[in-house]
């Protein structure tokens, strides 16, 4: 199964995509202060 | 590619692990911020409600329900209204300052807007406008009670109610006030410049009246009146003593007229005895010279003798019996009836009364004056008296001398 060709691509897309929505929400949590909220815990 | 795809694999549970803890995180967060926002809503009806009050707006109804929502389309428009409503208040509250300002500023005060203006001052500034508002209203009614006891001391008509009044009714009561004042200060110097004059004329100058020599100047005003009256008691003593002459004198003159009158008579009655025994020795026959007198003529008058009949001590009137039918008879001759004429009492008539006509003794006793003539008598009130009581059997004849001139 993971050798399949298409299952990578998608594993790719699925990565990237997932990738950017951590990364907008990780965005909006430094913008209401909740990164330093969790560091500072 | 098999490993490859593992790691992908796993990095993507990874991810979206991460991923749906961020999620969660961010949806407190989010339910923290719309619980925010209502309390921020809230917050924002209730000031709306504080400003409201006593302002006559509606600002709080217009937020309330779904205006402040985050779903409400009108939210701007909701929230423009509060921002008025906080800048009108203000604007209001600067707008009273200002007249709290003017008003201590006039009362005397020194309060500024600024202090009347701030949340920090604002409590205690006022209270020093109320105090000094309140030390000028009692200055007022001061005022007021000092003009009352200054009207009833003038006696003015003042009306306290009028003076605590405004315009035209404080006016007319205070220049009606002012014109009695006015009119008391021109009765006063006219006054003072009548006192002045009189002063002047009995010999004393320089009075001024000023408040500083008031009292000096009015007991010299006084001590002139003093000397005057003084001066006036000796002037009627001198005058009594004058008029108790002349009284005396005109007693003198009237005794003697009487005694001149008889002795007139005496030397008639002598002539016409001579005339009588000249005639005889010469054997003829004596006729006076007599002219017939006529009614009330003097003759009559003068041969006219009466008798005081009563004496009303009373009333102080005199009867005699001398009236209108009254007369006296003209001898014409010897040979003849004598004629009876009427000598014409009459009111007004002055006669003079005599204890005794007889020349040597002839003394006056007083003076009378007919008042009312009737048939057979007459009624006289005395004009002047002597130390001779006038009484009953008197006799009574004109005054022939007085009725002459």
């Amino acid at each position: 199964m993971f050798e399949n060709k298409l299952f990578t691509v998608s594993a790719v897309v699925s990565f990237v995509l997932l990738a950017a929505i951590v990364a907008f929400q990780y965005m909006e949590m430094d913008r209401y202060g909740l990164i330093d909220q969790l560091l500072n815990k | 590619m098999k490993v490859l795809n593992i790691v992908l694999s796993i990095l993507i549970l990874l991810l979206a692990v991460a991923s749906a803890a961020f999620s969660y995180m961010l949806f407190e967060k989010r339910t923290q911020m719309l619980d925010g926002y209502e309390k921020m809503g809230s917050q924002i009806v209730n000031a709306a409600k504080a400003l409201d009050a006593n302002s006559g707006t509606s600002v709080s109804k217009e937020l309330g329900g779904d205006a402040l929502s985050y779903k409400s389309e009108s939210l701007d428009s909701a929230l423009s209204k509060m921002t008025k409503l906080a800048r009108d208040v203000s604007a209001e509250r600067d707008t009273l300052a200002d007249a709290l300002a003017g008003i201590d500023k006039t009362a005397g005060g020194k309060t500024t807007v600024e202090e009347l203006s701030s949340l920090e001052s604002y409590d205690d500034a006022a209270a020093k406008v109320k105090s000094q508002v309140d030390a000028l209203n009692l200055n007022r009614s001061k005022i007021v009670s000092a003009l009352q006891v200054c009207a009833n001391d003038f006696d003015i008509q003042l009306n306290v109610e009028n003076l605590r009044a405004s315009g035209s009714t404080f006016e007319n009561e205070m220049r009606a006030f002012t014109a009695e004042l006015s009119n008391f200060k021109k009765y006063k110097e006219q006054q003072e410049m009548e006192m002045k004059k009189v002063a002047a004329s009995l010999g004393v100058d320089n009075l001024t009246f000023s408040p500083v020599r008031y009292k000096e100047d009015l007991n010299k005003y006084s001590k002139a009146i003093a000397d005057l009256k003084a001066a006036k008691v000796e002037l009627e003593k001198s005058k009594n003593d004058l008029s108790a002459k002349l009284e005396s004198a005109d007693k003198s003159v009237a005794n003697q007229s009487i005694e001149i009158a008889a002795l007139k008579k005496q030397i008639a009655d002598r002539e016409r005895d001579l005339k009588v025994l000249s005639a005889s020795i010469k054997g003829e026959r004596f006729m006076d010279e007599i002219t017939v007198w006529q009614p009330g003529s003097v003759e009559a008058r003068k041969a006219a003798q009466g008798k005081v009949l009563d004496v009303n001590k009373k009333f102080g009137f005199i009867t005699i019996d001398i009236g209108a039918n009254s007369n006296v008879q003209q001898l014409i001759s010897s040979e003849s009836a004598p004629i009876a004429v009427n000598p014409m009492i009459a009111v007004d008539d002055v006669m003079l009364v005599s204890p005794e006509l007889n020349a040597a003794d002839a003394q006056c006793a007083g003076k009378l004056k007919i008042f009312k003539v009737e048939g057979n008598c007459a009624f006289a009130n005395v004009m002047e008296t002597t130390d001779l009581p006038i009484k009953v059997g008197d006799v009574v004849i004109f005054d022939t001398e007085s009725a002459n001139n």
